[in-house]
């Protein structure tokens, strides 16, 4: 717990100031997330919580980039942290090393102590969970010792090097929060002021595509969105449908949920600023070629009608490669469910993702079925010390006869490699899909006797 | 295999026994693990049926001696006559694959030790020479629980040697009605036909020593046993013997459900069978209606089983 408060702490410190709303209430979805059948989905809400920067914008302001810009920000830096949670959940070397891409976006002192910092804590709770599984205290644990001593040797090295500081610009708007230039810095010749926006390179005047763009959207945008959002949201709702015993423990089947949410989103904000331009100015603004206000030459605020064009390009082209990405994941999620169907092995999560050391199938047997024992505990069915695996499943198995083929399995999965010594692949997936899917299953029956 | 093995064996087995699955599977895994079956129950409840449908399933020979009180060891060993001029020995009832011996607590104490080489040892010595019995040797002795009169209670040394303990009962309902119908024309005992031979049940026998036992379930097994000896009301616990006994037989449960290795469940279900016969209570326990069953139900549900202590740390 300490250790991701620090992986919180230090993606705050991070990222600028304004963004911390959404990067909070990103963690608290997390942490809601990994107390339910859906712990690894953080993949797919990630992108949620920063939807609020869009709240207020305009399309006749330049806000609109800075809000994508932000809520880009935003999940980039949840993605980063919900992947370094889920590896120190499963208790990886290396989980703190996610992070490292965001201490690159402010790298000081402080920033390189809290990844230390992070890590060190991370690493001595790694081996306390360790020694305690082994029955070895934790002072013996050559790892740990190692871990204490390079967390003070790192951390003196980090406070050394605290007064350099490395500001690094992160885009037209400066952030409040960044670290202040200790000496006086000299505007280089024909550079911005100080808070100006930098200024965006635009045609002078509307290219055909920006004309399509701009009349496509007006017709077409808002009959695309729902749409989407409409057959999204039914395959979403038909894929909560399935038992969670049978989901996939990634949440690949919550992909057109999260779409379909991003899709209504952009339908709201659409309609938003359609009324909006409606009631400022029915009449299109004059194209900016064209606009006799501006004189020739004159480097001042962009007109509002190209910026309203590229924009839209923008948001389409944006929303566009998200779909696509989302579809490619699901079709590589299908892929490899298809593959390990043909061949009959199993493909390990952990080598899937290209983690080192690959744990052995016997070890993640023995840890889902732990994390299973702990997810019943917390819901109030603890299993009882002198209760057998198989005692255990059929007590559960009275509670929730739905429950008891899943329950058998899963002890039948485990008992071999707690007792039998045996090690097999292809089980680990299943067993480790069981441990997830069951203990909600027992949530839910807790609830209904409630 | 021995999973195919046994279920071929039972179905044949209980074409004659009805309903009584449990009680079959006990006595073939105490043969498969090279022990002795004492069956105690009440008269009629099928002990010795079962004794000869096995027997007949299994192969074996199989020979039947009624124990009384006038019943002398050399019955049951054997003798040596004098005939042209040498001594020659005429091996007795105990050179058999399966031996039943009926109501073995009515013959007197000398009678029922000279079992107890045999049953250990697989062997009988007499006049200095010893004559080794064949193999598999399994000896099912019944004892009456009720009548107690003109009986000779079985020592303990005695008891130990027995592997299992296993009570019969009566069918339930709709197994005796079974029963009914299936002797009303003939036994099917007269057809039954031998289903396996002497070879494959030591093989199986062999198979159940590879049968892999953990090191924690040896640590559980260990507690239990130490439990017995200072369980209250307990005079006299398990011995070192029955501990062996225990991890025989459970490993025996094991390898007839298809297992290479030991679960706690197996040594949970092997513990009433192999230990309750083992144990003797004080007086005053018995009085208070204490019985070797429920201490050892206690004990099963306070020695804690080696399973994962769940994972601490995680949300």
């Amino acid at each position: 717990m300490l250790a991701r408060l620090t992986l919180l702490l230090l993606v705050l410190y991070a990222l600028p100031w304004h963004l911390w709303p959404g990067l909070l209430v990103g963690a608290g979805l997390f942490w809601l997330l990994w107390r339910s059948h859906y712990r690894d989905s953080f993949l797919w809400f990630a992108s949620l919580p920063g939807l609020y920067h869009f709240w207020g914008t305009s399309l006749q302001t330049p806000t609109l980039a800075g809000a994508f810009g932000d809520w880009g920000l935003t999940t980039v830096g949840l993605l980063l942290l919900g992947a370094s949670a889920s590896a120190a959940a499963r208790q990886e070397r290396g989980a703190v090393l996610w992070l490292v891409p965001l201490v690159a976006l402010r790298l000081d002192g402080i920033a390189l102590a809290l990844l230390v910092l992070a890590h060190a804590i991370y690493t001595l709770e790694r081996e306390r969970v360790r020694s305690g599984e082994v029955g070895r205290p934790l002072g013996w644990n050559r790892t740990a010792l190692l871990a204490a001593v390079g967390l003070l040797g790192l951390l003196a090295l980090a406070l050394v090097a605290l007064p350099v500081r490395i500001a690094l610009e992160m885009g037209s708007n400066p952030s409040p929060s960044a670290p202040v230039q200790p000496g006086p810095r000299v505007p280089e010749s024909g550079s911005r002021p100080p808070g100006q926006p930098r200024p965006r390179i635009s045609p002078a005047e509307p290219t055909p595509f920006s004309r399509f763009a701009e009349r496509a959207s007006q017709a077409l945008l808002p009959i695309i969105l729902g749409l989407m959002a409409l057959i999204l949201s039914l395959v979403g709702l038909s894929a909560l449908r399935t038992p969670p015993s049978k989901l996939r423990p990634r949440g690949f089947h919550l992909v057109p949920l999260v779409a379909a949410t991003f899709f209504w989103v952009m339908l709201l904000a659409w309609l938003g600023a359609h009324q909006q331009t409606d009631l400022t100015g029915a009449a299109p603004l004059p194209l900016p070629g064209l606009s006799p206000s501006t004189p020739e030459g004159e480097a001042g605020p962009l007109p509002p009608p190209i910026r309203r064009g590229v924009d839209w390009v923008y948001a389409v082209s944006l929303g566009l490669a998200l779909l696509v990405t989302a579809l490619l994941l699901v079709a590589v999620a299908l892929l490899r469910r298809l593959r390990e169907g043909s061949q009959g092995i199993g493909v390990s999560a952990a080598r899937g993702r290209g983690e080192l050391p690959a744990e052995p199938p016997s070890s993640r047997i023995r840890r889902a079925y732990q994390r299973f024992l702990r997810q019943m505990e917390q819901r109030g069915f603890p299993r009882t010390t002198f209760e057998s695996p198989r005692e255990y499943a059929t007590r559960l198995g009275k509670l929730n006869p739905r429950a008891l083929g899943e329950l058998r399995e899963l002890t039948e999965l485990y008992e071999p490699v707690r007792y039998g010594g045996s090690s097999d692949e292809t089980r680990a997936e299943r067993a480790e899909a069981l441990a997830e899917a069951l203990p909600a299953v027992f949530s839910q029956a807790q609830e209904g006797r409630a | 295999m021995i999973r195919n093995w046994y279920q071929k064996l039972s179905a044949n087995v209980e074409q004659v026994i009805v309903g009584k699955h449990q009680e079959v599977k006990a006595v073939v895994a105490t043969l498969l693990s090279g022990g002795h079956v004492l069956l105690e129950d009440v008269p009629g409840t099928g002990k010795t049926t079962l004794a000869r449908a096995l027997a007949k399933s299994l192969g074996l020979d199989f020979r039947r001696v009624q124990f009384t009180p006038d019943l002398l060891p050399s019955d049951l060993t054997g003798v040596y006559v004098y005939l042209q001029g040498a001594f020659e020995f005429r091996p007795g009832p105990l050179f058999t694959g399966l031996l039943l011996a009926d109501e073995l607590n009515r013959a007197t104490p000398k009678t029922q030790s000279a079992l107890l080489e045999a049953m250990q040892e697989h062997q009988v010595t007499l006049e200095g020479k010893t004559h080794p019995l064949p193999r598999p040797f399994l000896v099912i002795a019944t004892q009456n629980p009720i009548e107690q009169e003109g009986t000779y209670r079985l020592p303990e040394a005695q008891l130990d040697r027995f592997t299992t303990r296993i009570k019969l009962g009566y069918p339930q309902g709709e197994d005796e009605r079974e029963m009914l119908r299936r002797m009303r024309q003939r036994s099917p005992l007269e057809t039954l036909e031998p289903v396996t031979s002497a070879a494959e049940v030591l093989e199986a026998q062999q198979l159940v020593r590879q049968v892999r036992v953990d090191a924690n379930l040896e640590d559980y097994l260990l507690a239990l046993v130490a439990t017995t000896r200072q369980a209250e009301g307990v005079i006299l616990g398990a011995s070192p013997r029955a501990a062996l006994a225990l991890e025989r037989f459970a490993q025996a449960l094991a390898a007839l459900e298809g297992r290479d290795y030991l679960i706690p469940d197996d040594l949970k279900t092997a513990t009433l069978p192999v230990l309750a016969h083992r144990l003797i209570l004080s007086y005053e326990a018995r009085l208070e209606g204490q019985s070797a069953e429920r201490v050892l139900a206690d004990i099963l549900s306070r020695v804690p089983v080696p399973v994962e202590t769940p994972l601490r740390g995680e949300a």
